[in-house]
């Protein structure tokens, strides 16, 4: 019988867009050197672009399912019009429609429709994948644009990814989680141990660090801050220790504007492969012996 | 005229464009509202004046169910397609479960007993800011831990009202709170930057937009960072691109203090006005001539 | 005693199935006759609340244990507010005739 040890689960966190936590993720990636990678931003997944990676396996994801109307069998009594809550149901010309995009798949509309004119079709238009890369594996996905539950495809990216490690006795999960603090967030904070939060030096950097750590306290995960792009505004930068030190949070990194992560970037590479002398590379790989200890990661290839 | 303001990738410089934008438009004498619709993370009003003055309380309806009428028929449960209703005949027992439930009022159509009655709980706020006294900002929040801002959105949206112009600047991403905010817009901006990554992200939304049917342009942010890559895709794919705002450690350095470019950088003000000329003139082509 | 045990084939050699709610089946084992039945879980294809929703179906089969490796906190309220014996296998790729021999 295999003996799977306690699996490590990181997930890198912003709360804000572009504060450079997906080309952290990366730099991690690089710096554990072989582990399970999971993209949970299925909204905008941007990893892949630097991993290069080989899909292994295609699956569908049905993220819900959506109404529709037979027109040929409708009498136009409008009984689905009063009931539907989400304004997903229109007249055209006397006839109701559905609009797919508000349509939350409640069901309700076929439910009271006395002819029996609509049914639910699923949203099956989504794909996971599973893949290799230089690193390791890597789980990511591609939500269809304008469909819903992305929280639940992050679920199932996780699964796959709490499984592919298991299966290749690895026992660190490294994930690039979406941003905000909604749904999808929620779901790749559950059951992660180490949360790396990633902001930059700026006044709405600030507002959204507060908030995402404020989830993530609900969550009780050991939490490290990494300030980016710090000497933007050192005084934001001061603010910003100071809250962390108030809320124990530890800062573990401080990297400064570096156009270099873009240049990394458009080479498909992490900052750790393109410039691994670069000041940025240096830092990161100092937050990065940081996180080993306190969390005592077994890091087996450490590179 | 409604203009939504929104990236695939957050970061880009979504609120940059829609807070300078905003300014212009007032600097210009036009009757403007702007809206933050990134609910989860509204960031707008750190670039505008004033304190919040009007508060309001968005709401959901949650059923609540009378054990003492309910028959245990067990229709509502049937009914809820979101597994929030906990239902066993044997032992008896009917819960809701609150943090499933989707306000579709399902169950309440359901039952046949009269036992569902709703209650309202709070899922989000709404923040009003004014400048000289007329309404300027428009602020939705979720509370955190709130699984969808659709519901705040859509009621941001409706309470900014008709004027002139009305700037939302959307949350990103391309799911269920980025269609809520672009759905009832006359025009998109999508503000992208040029790096692979930017890219990508670019090329899911216009996906999107062109299944919705909505005119849209690009505006290219931090452009001299990064590549060519973009240029040539818009060029092959016919895209318009309203404006360059040059990469410019400047501009980086002026928003992370939270103030306006157009404001403490005056030469880049024309960026923004040519901007919203060519913006009112794609959302009223007939109006050029 | 009736136990719920989530497994990933219907078949006593068939392994534990690590989630509770998406589990493909149910194998139910009676204490008393000693026999074994395999049901497919209804709530694996759920969008939402798959927890509580097979929480809800192997009560409704009369299970009085569940044995599986995890439980999410709105399963395990719901269980033990049903007084639902909740059995935590902490080995990883038990086989259900293992399981079932541990009782």
């Amino acid at each position: 019988m295999k003996d799977r040890g306690p699996l490590k689960e990181i997930v890198v966190l912003s709360g804000k867009g572009g504060t450079g936590k997906t080309s952290i993720t990366a730099a991690l990636a690089t710096l554990l050197g072989n582990s399970v990678v999971v993209d949970c931003d299925v909204d905008a997944a941007n990893l892949h672009l630097l991993f290069s990676p080989e899909v292994q396996e295609t699956n569908v994801f049905v993220s819900g399912h959506k109404a529709v109307i037979d027109s040929a069998v409708c009498n136009q009594c409008g009984r689905c019009l009063a009931h539907c809550r989400f304004d997903a149901i229109h007249l055209v010309d006397g006839q109701p429609v559905i609009k797919e995009t508000s349509c939350d798949g409640c069901q309700l509309c076929a439910r009271v429709c006395p002819e029996g004119a609509i049914s639910l079709i699923p949203a099956d238009k989504s794909r996971w994948y599973k893949s290799t890369f230089r690193y390791g594996h890597f789980i990511h996905a591609r939500l269809q644009p304008g469909e819903e539950n992305s929280g639940r495809l992050v679920r199932v990216i996780r699964e796959a990814a709490t499984s592919s490690a298991i299966d290749q006795q690895i026992g660190i999960l490294l994930l690039d989680g979406p941003p905000g603090t909604g749904c999808p967030v929620i779901s790749s904070i559950t059951g992660a141990n180490i949360a790396l939060v990633v902001t930059e030096a700026s006044k709405s950097g600030l507002h959204d660090l507060k908030r995402i750590l404020s989830l993530v306290a609900i969550y009780k995960l050991r939490t490290f801050v990494v300030i980016n792009k710090y000497d933007l505004n050192q005084a934001v930068c001061q603010e910003m220790d100071t809250f962390c030190e108030h809320s124990n949070v530890p800062v573990i990194g401080r990297i400064p504007f570096d156009p270099t992560f873009v240049t990394a970037m458009i080479h498909c590479q992490s900052l750790i492969e393109w410039a691994p002398a670069s000041p940025s590379a240096h830092v990161i790989r100092e937050a990065f012996q940081e996180l080993v200890e306190q969390c005592q990661l077994n890091v087996t290839q450490y590179r | 005229m409604i203009i939504a303001i929104a990236s695939g990738k957050g970061g880009t410089g979504k609120t940059l464009v829609s807070t300078n934008l905003f300014q212009v438009s007032l600097d210009d004498r036009v009757d403007v509202v702007l809206v933050d619709c990134d609910a989860e993370e509204p960031n707008d009003a750190v670039f505008l004046p004033g304190e919040p003055k009007g508060m309001q309380t968005v709401t959901q309806q949650m059923p609540v169910i009378d054990k003492a009428v309910c028959t245990y028929c067990g229709r509502c449960h049937d009914w809820c397609s979101y597994n929030a209703i906990f239902f066993l005949r044997e032992p008896r027992r009917i819960d809701v479960l609150e943090d499933l439930c989707h306000d579709c009022g399902a169950c309440l159509a359901a039952c046949k007993v009269g036992a569902i009655t709703e209650k309202t709980v709070p899922i989000g706020t709404l923040s009003m800011r004014y400048i000289n006294k007329r309404p300027a900002l428009i602020e939705g929040r979720t509370l955190v831990g709130t699984a969808s801002p659709v519901k705040i959105i859509k009621q941001a949206i409706s309470e900014a009202g008709k004027h002139d112009l009305v700037i939302l600047d959307a949350p990103p991403g391309i799911s269920c709170p980025f269609i809520a905010t672009v759905e009832p817009a006359d025009y998109v901006v999508l503000v992208t930057e040029p790096t692979p990554f930017g890219l990508n992200d670019l090329a899911l939304s216009i996906e999107t937009l062109e299944q919705m049917g909505k005119p849209h342009g690009v505006v290219v942010n931090r452009a001299g960072l990064g590549d060519e890559a973009l240029y040539r895709w818009l060029v092959d794919k016919g895209v318009l691109q309203l404006a360059d705002i040059p990469f410019d450690r400047a501009i980086a350095s002026v928003y992370a203090e939270g103030k306006l470019v157009v404001k403490v950088l005056p030469a880049y003000k024309p960026v923004f006005q040519t901007l919203l000329d060519r913006i009112r003139a794609q959302a009223h082509p007939s109006t050029i001539a | 005693m009736k136990i719920a045990i989530p497994c990933v084939q219907p078949s006593a050699s068939a392994l534990v199935d690590d989630r509770f709610g998406r589990c493909a089946y149910f194998a139910f084992y009676d204490e008393e006759t000693q026999q074994t039945t395999f049901v497919e879980n209804p709530a694996a294809q759920s969008n939402e609340g798959a927890g509580p929703a097979a929480a809800q179906f192997v009560v409704s089969q009369g299970a009085e244990a569940v044995a599986a490796r995890q439980l999410g906190p709105k399963v395990t309220s719901l269980l033990q507010s049903l007084s639902v014996r909740f059995i935590e296998l902490n080995e990883a790729d038990l086989t259900i005739d293992r399981v079932i021999g541990l009782f």
